[in-house]
């Protein structure tokens, strides 16, 4: 366990030490401080007007309009941000060969990967710590339901969760970045869009395409309801990707 | 042969496949004949295995290869056992309600009711796919189908199931939902919550059916016509949809409100009642009968009056309402929007969700105090609404001080009998009996009040007047909330009042109001100081890497 903090911990000073952590931090700040801000304006000016008529604010709800709308592009923009983060993980290593100094030295594929994926989500978490003043401010101006705030950052934390793990494997294929990164996008986005299909493809085939879709299993947790499909496809996803990156390590080790 | 052996497992990965996708992708499955090219697909496999066997044999004796098969069955096997955990989650889903309100979970009153269903209730939910109405429902239904397995969903979007739309004359765009259960079915519009729907259950598992009466003679709207904008066949609908019968009786021949009318509808009667015919109002609503109203400015003025028998006045003018927020865009001030603020308390008002559009009303107040009545008004225009008095003169209207109700002008009210000897009933006969003509026309007081048949005195009379039948109409029943307004004083008045009251949670309210100041701070906060320091931290790290 030692090892795997210590990898950890290496992993987020490297993403500090580099503009590239710091850069991806504000990208992602800036993009959902404007959606943010954008939202709770456009909220609170449509508030007003609903004042005067109490049947539309009752259906003009903080938690159920504004929340689930500003987690579900926040959602979008880590698309976009995960890639950037998981796309150095190995690449990086391997590109400046320090790789082959970690893999024969006396730590296991599987402890190299956690460390490396913890190390990622540490920097996950400060990057969504780094958010905490929304949640002040939404004290501030209004009444939020504490659960589905929770429940909202922790349907984005376990789809970055999953970004990663994705990124992570396709990073262990290639010495190039830019490749790692687009096939993690590319990736993510086919199964983004994979909901779609419920209703194009007929029966059984769009149901299960569109259970593939991560899309599907974030609607409910941002609502502030925790399904055990959805628990379980977070787990899965990310505990296949891990043990798939796991294995390419390992692969590399016996080459 | 050997030599093109690799052919046999391309042909046979290709017919394997196919026959997978034919299995996944189509909703009816493999027939007999993709189930052979599967079949032989895997043969075909097989075969070529056999005959490279050899080949294959030395191919996994090197150390790489073993890995890469042992790595790749161990990937393929972890990916069996995250689908399979899916599909048993999926099968055996749960949910946990994480919102601080509570805002997903049934309150007790309705776990007992689900939990205690011993048949089987089938939920038509009529949505547009993808709808948020179909989410909201979706979300709400689900914490009543997992505790019942006596409870099912069929979801149908009317757009792609027109036939089966017309079939339950769905008409309203923001969704319908009927429950089903054998014969019998409850219908729900514009208000899915969880206490509509409970309510729904109780009463379509109690299997009780209401008999409602509509008068009929004087010109009154048809409860029968569903064709013209002036019927009130689209409410007659909804009743039927929530175990209520409507019949049309003529009261003038019954000789009274027969005994199966649990509640008496006069639906805006253009000509007068005969005094006889109140009379007969008056010993049903003395022997415990339920009376509702509907009356338009100017018409029966007789009936009108005769309200005040029961304490109520009804007013012989119409209200107009200029508070903007109450009126329509356009500027009509006969249209009166009622909302949440209108409504005073009572089981009826309470349970409107939304706002009600009346058309063209009269005032009905409170009216002199009658002993062993109690009248209570449920609904008022805003400080700027009047009741005008001035009616069929060319003045221009406006509010006369001393003349016209000016100000929260009330549009309906409840009478409730406590005491049934206080109603005073008059003659009730027609035509066979000395005085007979003076019944027709002349006053009860006139009408040989002596030969008065008895009256069996009841408590629990109920009266509702309400000074606007328009919003019952076929024309605006679907507008707003006024089918609840319909539907609620229906409910009440048989008695059928809402068997669970759940009160809404004020938490999940979730309120956010900002002013100028609090605004500039958001944006502020959110754009610059915030990520400011981010980019400041970017512009350290590259200073620090620059000079090192």
């Amino acid at each position: 366990m030692k090892a795997v903090l210590a990898i950890a911990r290496r992993e987020i000073d490297a993403y500090f030490a580099s503009p590239l952590g710091w850069v991806s931090l504000s990208a992602f700040l800036v993009v959902t401080g404007f959606m943010y801000a954008s939202i709770l304006s456009d909220f609170s000016q449509q508030s007003t007007t609903a004042a005067f008529n109490p049947y539309m604010a009752d259906q003009y709800n903080l938690n159920n309009w504004v929340l689930p709308g500003f987690f579900g592009n926040w959602s979008v923009i880590l698309l976009f941000i995960a890639p950037a983060i998981s796309m150095r993980m190995f690449s990086e290593d391997m590109r400046q060969r320090s790789f082959e100094l970690l893999l024969s030295s006396p730590v296991s594929s599987g402890e190299i990967v956690l460390g490396k994926y913890l190390g990622a989500l540490g920097f996950l978490g400060l990057m969504f710590g780094a958010t905490a003043h929304y949640v002040l401010i939404l004290y501030w101006l209004g009444t939020p339901d504490p659960g589905v705030l929770a429940s909202s950052y922790l349907a984005v934390f376990l789809l970055a969760a999953s970004f990663i793990a994705l990124g992570m494997l396709a990073s262990a294929f290639t010495v190039n970045q830019v490749v790692a990164f687009v096939t993690t996008f590319g990736a993510l986005l086919v199964l983004w869009v994979l909901s779609w299909t419920e209703s194009i493809l007929p029966g059984t085939a769009g149901t299960v395409l569109s259970a593939a879709s991560m899309l599907s299993h974030l609607d409910q947790l941002t609502k502030g309801l925790l399904h055990l499909e959805d628990a379980a496809y977070f787990a899965g996803f990310i505990g296949f990707f891990l043990f798939a990156t796991q294995q390419r390590i390992e692969s590399m080790r016996w080459r | 042969m050997r030599r093109y052996s690799w052919l046999l497992a391309v042909l046979g990965g290709v017919a394997v496949l196919s026959f997978l996708s034919v299995a996944v992708f189509t909703s009816t499955g493999p027939d007999t004949t993709w189930s052979t090219v599967g079949g032989v697909g895997v043969a075909l496999v097989a075969l070529w295995m056999w005959l490279d066997r050899d080949a294959l044999a030395r191919a996994s004796a090197t150390r790489g290869a073993r890995y890469t098969v042992t790595s790749l069955t161990l990937v393929v096997l972890a990916a069996g056992i995250a689908v399979a955990v899916n599909v048993l989650a999926h099968r055996y889903d749960k949910r946990w309600d994480l919102t601080a309100s509570r805002q997903y979970s049934l309150s007790e009153q309705s776990v007992q009711v689900v939990r205690n269903l011993d048949r089987d209730v089938k939920v038509l939910a009529f949505f547009s796919r993808g709808s948020q109405e179909e989410a909201n429902f979706k979300d709400r239904i689900e914490s009543y189908t997992e505790l019942s397995d006596h409870l099912s969903v069929e979801w149908i979007d009317p757009l792609l199931d027109p036939r089966k739309a017309r079939e339950h004359d769905i008409t309203s765009a923001a969704g319908t939902v009927i429950l089903v259960s054998g014969d019998d079915e409850q219908r729900l519009e514009t208000d899915f919550g969880e206490e509509a729907l409970t309510n729904a259950l109780i009463r379509l598992t109690s299997g009780e059916e209401h008999t409602v009466c509509f008068t009929s003679g004087h010109g009154e709207l048809d409860p029968d016509d569903d064709a013209t904008v002036a019927g009130l066949g689209g409410i007659v609908t909804k009743m039927e949809g929530q175990n209520y019968k409507a019949e049309k009786v003529l009261l003038a021949r019954e000789g009274g409100v027969p005994e199966r009318c649990e509640m008496l509808v006069a639906a805006d009667p253009e000509k007068d009642w005969l005094p006889a015919e109140r009379e007969m109002l008056a010993a049903y609503v003395a022997g415990g009968g339920k009376f509702l109203l509907l009356l338009e400015p100017t018409h029966a003025p007789g009936l009108a009056a005769d309200m005040a028998r029961y304490g109520i006045t009804v007013g012989d003018d119409v209200v107009l309402e200029q508070n903007p927020n109450y009126a329509l865009a356009g500027g009509d001030p006969s249209y009166i929007i009622l909302d949440p603020q209108s409504f005073d308390h009572h089981e009826i008002t309470d349970a409107i969700k939304g706002a009600v559009l009346l058309r063209l009303v009269r005032s009905v107040s409170k009216g002199d105090d009658v002993k062993g009545i109690r009248v209570q008004e449920l609904a008022h225009t805003t400080e700027q609404g009047w009741a005008e008095t001035s009616l069929g003169t060319d003045a221009v209207a406006q509010p006369d001080p001393g003349q016209d109700i000016i100000g929260n002008v009330p549009l309906m009210a409840v009478a409730e009998v406590d005491d049934p000897e206080t109603i005073q009933v008059g003659d009730r006969t027609i035509g066979e009996r000395a005085g007979a003509l003076d019944a027709i026309l002349g006053t009860p007081a006139e009408a040989a009040p002596a030969e008065a048949p008895p009256v069996e005195r009841k408590k629990g009379g109920r009266v509702l007047v309400i000074g606007d039948v328009d919003f019952a109409t076929n024309m605006l029943i679907d507008q707003f909330a006024n089918q609840d307004l319909f539907l609620n004083s229906v409910a009440w008045m048989v008695g059928e009042e809402n068997q669970v009251s759940i009160r809404p949670n004020e938490a999940a309210r979730g309120t956010l109001t900002m002013n100028l100041f609090q605004g500039i701070i958001l944006w502020l906060t959110a754009l610059l100081f915030v990520p400011g320091l981010a980019v400041v931290g970017a512009l350290v790290t590259w200073l620090r890497r620059r000079n090192r």
